[in-house]
């Protein structure tokens, strides 16, 4: 038997791989129980079963038929587009802290510290301002709202990413005659590549998933966003766990497949230097 | 490495035009329109009343060609999100459906209107025909006239036949204590195969646990306030109510604290309990087909048990709501039309017979004993006479949303076990109240 | 070498930071807008539907301060929060080292590690009730199956219990997070430092312990700060599973705060609590952040 060669070069402990497969477990059986409600009727599921006698797809055709697939459209609109314009923010920022020590150690703290409270209180002012703009209800507010909040936690991230860039090639660009703002775009954006694709793929799913403002912000039913909609259907007066949980499933595969397509690209992203 | 930034910038502005432009359409769409040609109002309704606004938006935009957009809110978060949308000028919602004990801090807090004049204008809504005990606490503060009462929305006790069959029980319980007593028998013999004597709602909301706690209350005789609006949550029949609790909370469908109104229904549908509190409707539902009903046919309905024998039994108004209007609303009068439809007899008795059920309950004289419902649901429109003699009702002035939620905390804790006697427990809500509910 | 690099920066040092500077402006004003206002209604009367009615200083303050509900709350989430973050931490290590060391780590198994992380906190409330709900969940059938006849589990209704079965929820949503940031921050060191260290005879846990960990102790300390502030917020499962309770058993600060400014309409108190957890955050967040800003170098 060829020896099984482990990431880091070596050979393959076998404690390792006991405990990887433990993990493994723990991670797929909830989700795995949680497929299996989505197949079931309600019955079923207040009789404690683990798999259904009787599997039916009706809950799979309700979610399809409801409101999830526009939800799902919803949220993958403002959280792309969110991610984008944060990150767009937080590179200069992020930039500006770590070679120019601009605003020191105040206005590193001035970028996370909002983002280190429940952000609550924060609804009453941030609805003024989406009036004021004209955007209160829409998803462009919705957008807006999560760009703002999620910039200290970006550039908190791209800080370490920053700090890592080899400042010889931001001299060359100057000594070529290149203002702040072309080494900005010319030399830092490019090099910084797959961390932006890391952050953006975690700021991505932290606004997909967001659940209060979106509460708040999205009154009409179409434009709710996914958490919305699930939270909707835990208040209705008649229980469907089944209902619930394939509308859960089937709003999490945007989420889901992100994380798994960009799995790879998120891990080489934070390879290149992200909190080292 | 220019063009890879400068095809990021693009497609994010790119993206960028084109959800303002999405957005300020949807923002269009969802704001009421206003312009000449079609008219619109949007109406804020409760999660569980979905089939009742349906409903009502067909029929009045059939009557009047006026459309109606209706947003749906869980029903704990109406009255916040009416008082965020008026006050942080969004202004997009015309009409509501809030809770009636949220009335006195809407009103305090300038989210609704007074409609004393324009009520007292209008002969046509027929304040008299409103279910008297019905009436004041949906639409009254501080003597003027704030709302309509929408939904009447009492408790009464659904019995499951076969189960107490089963058992040897030949009558449903008059007294709460029989209530215990036929409970416990049926979860000592049938816990085993997952069916229980009761299913109580105990989550800490104040919807639910405090519909719990205020049907006892009902039955022992108590009150929340007395005349003069001073609380009296310390009474011995709140004492006894609390403790009824307390009590039932060891043999009813695991666990109350877990058990909303959805864990709740669906026990009663699946047939797995033998006793339910819940509005009347659902006796509706349980003959209803598309709600999966299996106890269809096998279910009775009665008043609620009481504290004695022979008292008279109490309806309890354990979670109305009252049609408001807006402070801010630019259609006053297109408002004030669609509320006195909709809070008319005619509309009132077609809800309660709707299928899919509406959820709504009778809240006037006239539909209460309308024909149709007589016909089809004879019993529950029996029960629904309860409300004609007294009912309990919830303070609804300032500070009573917080109020009723300091009653369900410290009743969530002495249910818990880690509240102390009952007693303790309702003199400390007592002081609370007394703070919170002083006359200023 | 950023300090070489700031040194050597001279002449006008504020035309070329204005390039920079709009962005940074927008995103600082936007950030601060809120704070202000929440300090603002700390310190005033304020409601939901009427902000700002009248000043009362730093009564309104004091009295969240002296309140025993609120301080119970602070102590509660910050010690879930300090507990949560510390599991999280050390299951997401541990897991990261696997997938290290183990040859089964493929694309599938990274997946998978990542599956609850993807999952919205609303979707992992819904599951976890589900799985301890007394009768019927997926708890209480094991429970039937290796003991029958024994009374049903009641995690979410168990004063003491509650809040761990909250935790477990939380701890198994967000685990993955940081089993991915120490994972990459362990694929990028040095093999041959690695190499060395196996040559020198190290082997086994000494190899983790001595130099792997070491290596990547600056990634986990940022996780652990990540984790804690996340931690600190939680708000949705409370939402979903318990609504605080039995009692006052799950009633976390985030849970406190919109209680009193979205439920009671006292957004001035509501303000207050968030100004006392926003002390109570830095005061334990200032140690770790510390240590991690040192580990970078």
């Amino acid at each position: 038997m060829a020896e099984r060669v482990a990431a880091d070069g070596r050979a393959s402990s076998r404690a390792a791989s006991a405990w990887l497969i433990a993990a493994l477990a723990v991670s797929a059986v909830p989700i795995l129980y949680l497929a299996s409600v989505s197949f079931m009727t309600q019955g079923e599921v207040a009789a404690g079963r683990l798999f259904p006698e009787h599997p039916t797809l009706a809950h799979w055709i309700g979610a399809l038929t409801g409101p999830v697939p526009r939800a799902i459209a919803n949220s993958l609109v403002v959280s792309l587009t969110s991610a984008a314009i944060t990150l767009v923010l937080a590179l200069p920022a992020a930039w500006a802290i770590v070679r120019h020590r601009t605003g020191g150690r105040l206005l590193a703290g001035t970028f996370l510290a909002p983002w280190l409270l429940p952000p609550i209180v924060a609804i009453v002012p941030l609805f003024v301002l989406l009036r004021v703009l004209g955007l209160n209800n829409t998803l462009t507010g919705l957008t807006l709202l999560y760009a703002i909040m999620n910039v200290g936690l970006a550039v908190w991230l791209l800080e370490g990413f920053v700090r890592r860039l080899p400042v010889e090639l931001e001299e060359a660009a100057r000594l070529d005659g290149a203002g702040e703002f072309g080494v900005l775009v010319r030399i830092v954006a490019p090099l910084t590549g797959p961390a932006l694709v890391a952050v953006g793929v975690i700021l991505v799913i932290l606004s997909y998933n967001e659940y209060l403002f979106a509460a708040f912000v999205t009154q009409s039913a179409d434009s709710r966003t996914v958490p919305v909609v699930i939270s909707l259907m835990l208040s209705e007066r008649v229980q469907d766990f089944g209902k619930v949980a394939a509308a859960s499933l089937m709003g999490a595969i945007p989420p889901l497949a992100i994380a798994g397509l960009l799995q790879k690209r998120l891990v080489e992203g934070l390879t290149s230097g992200a909190v080292k | 490495m220019n063009r890879s930034r400068r095809a990021r910038a693009i497609s994010v502005s790119s993206a960028l035009v084109m959800m303002v432009g999405v957005g300020s359409l949807a923002g269009c769409a969802s704001e009421a329109g206003g312009a000449e040609g079609e008219q619109e109002l949007t109406v804020l309704f409760n999660q569980s009343n979905e089939a009742g606004s349906e409903w009502l938006a067909k029929e009045y935009e059939e009557r009047t060609g006026v459309k109606i957009n209706p947003v749906l809110s869980p029903y704990d978060e109406i009255a916040s999100n009416l008082a965020l949308d008026q006050q942080s000028g969004a202004n997009t919602i015309d009409v509501a459906t809030p809770w009636y004990v949220s009335l006195g801090d809407l009103a305090a807090d300038g989210v609704i209107q007074d409609i004393t004049d324009w009520v007292d204008e209008t002969p046509e809504i027929d304040v008299d025909d409103f279910i008297p005990a019905i009436w004041e606490p949906y639409s009254t503060i501080d003597d003027k006239i704030y709302g309509l009462p929408f939904d009447g929305d009492t408790h009464v006790l659904f019995y499951n036949k076969e189960i107490l069959e089963r058992n040897g029980i030949d009558k449903p319980p008059a007294t709460w204590d029989e209530y215990l007593e036929q409970a416990t028998t049926i979860t000592e013999n049938e816990s085993a195969d997952g069916i229980y004597g009761a299913s109580v709602f105990g989550q800490q909301s104040p919807l639910i646990l405090g519909a719990s706690f205020a049907n006892r209350l009902a039955g022992f005789g108590g009150s929340f306030l007395d005349e003069d609006g001073t609380p009296t949550i310390d009474s011995p029949e709140a004492v006894q109510a609390a403790q009824a609790l307390v009590d039932i909370d060891d043999v009813a469908l695991p666990t109350p604290a877990e058990t909303d109104f959805g864990v709740g229904n669906s026990a009663w549908f699946a047939g797995k309990v033998a006793f339910i509190e819940n509005w009347t409707d659902l006796g509706v539902k349980s003959e209803d087909p598309t709600t999966g009903s299996e106890v269809a046919g096998k279910w009775g309905v009665q008043l609620l048990p009481v504290g004695e024998e022979g008292q008279e039994p109490r309806a309890s108004l354990v979670s109305g709501f009252s049609w408001v209007i807006t402070a801010n609303t630019e259609k006053r009068e297109l408002a004030e039309d669609f509320i006195e439809f909709a809070a008319s007899s005619e509309v009132n008795a077609a809800l309660l017979t709707e299928s899919p059920p509406t959820g709504v309950d009778p809240s006037r004289l006239s539909s209460l004993e309308d024909e149709t419902y007589g016909k089809e649901f004879p019993e529950i429109q029996e029960v629904n006479r309860a409300t004609l003699s007294d009912a309990l009702e919830w303070p609804t002035g300032k500070n009573a949303t917080q109020a009723a939620q300091v009653l369900t905390d410290e009743l969530a804790s002495l249910i818990a076990g880690t509240g102390g006697t009952a007693e303790e427990t309702m003199q400390r809500v007592q002081e609370q109240w007394e703070t919170l509910l002083a006359d200023d | 070498m950023t300090d070489l690099a700031t040194r050597r920066r001279s002449g006008p040092r504020w035309v070329r930071r204005g390039f920079v500077a709009p962005t940074v402006l927008v995103t600082v004003v936007l950030g601060l807008y809120p704070l202000i206002f929440i300090v603002g209604a700390a310190v005033t009367e304020s409601s939901l539907g009427k902000p700002f009615q009248s000043v009362v200083g730093a009564d309104q303050i004091v009295a969240a301060a002296t309140d025993a509900g609120v301080i119970g709350s602070l102590v509660r989430g910050t010690l879930y929060a300090l507990v949560v973050a510390a599991a999280s931490t050390i299951l997401g290590t541990a897991a990261a080292l696997a997938l290290w060391r183990s040859a089964f780590a493929g694309s599938a198994a990274r997946i998978i590690l990542l599956l609850p992380l993807a999952l919205p906190p609303v979707v992992v409330g819904v599951l976890w009730r589900l799985i301890f709900t007394p009768n019927g969940g997926l708890l209480d059938t094991i429970r039937r199956m290796i003991a029958p006849g024994t009374e049903p589990l009641a995690i979410l209704s168990d004063p003491v219990l509650a809040i761990v079965g909250i935790a477990v929820a939380d701890i198994w949503e967000w685990t993955p997070l940081i089993t991915i940031l120490v994972f990459a921050a362990l694929i990028g060191i040095d093999r041959e430092v690695m190499e060395a260290a196996s040559l020198d005879g190290a082997h086994g846990l000494r190899l983790l312990r001595e130099i792997a960990v070491p290596a990547v102790a600056g990634t986990i300390a940022a996780a652990f700060v990540i984790r804690l502030v996340l931690a600190f917020k939680l708000f949705d499962l409370v939402d979903v599973m318990t609504k605080g309770g039995p009692g006052e058993a799950t009633t976390v600060p985030a849970w406190l705060v919109w209680k009193a400014a979205i439920e009671q309409f006292d957004v001035g108190r509501g303000a207050a609590i968030t100004l006392l957890l926003a002390v109570v955050v830095t005061l334990i967040t200032l140690p770790p952040i510390l240590i991690a800003r040192r580990s970078h170098g």
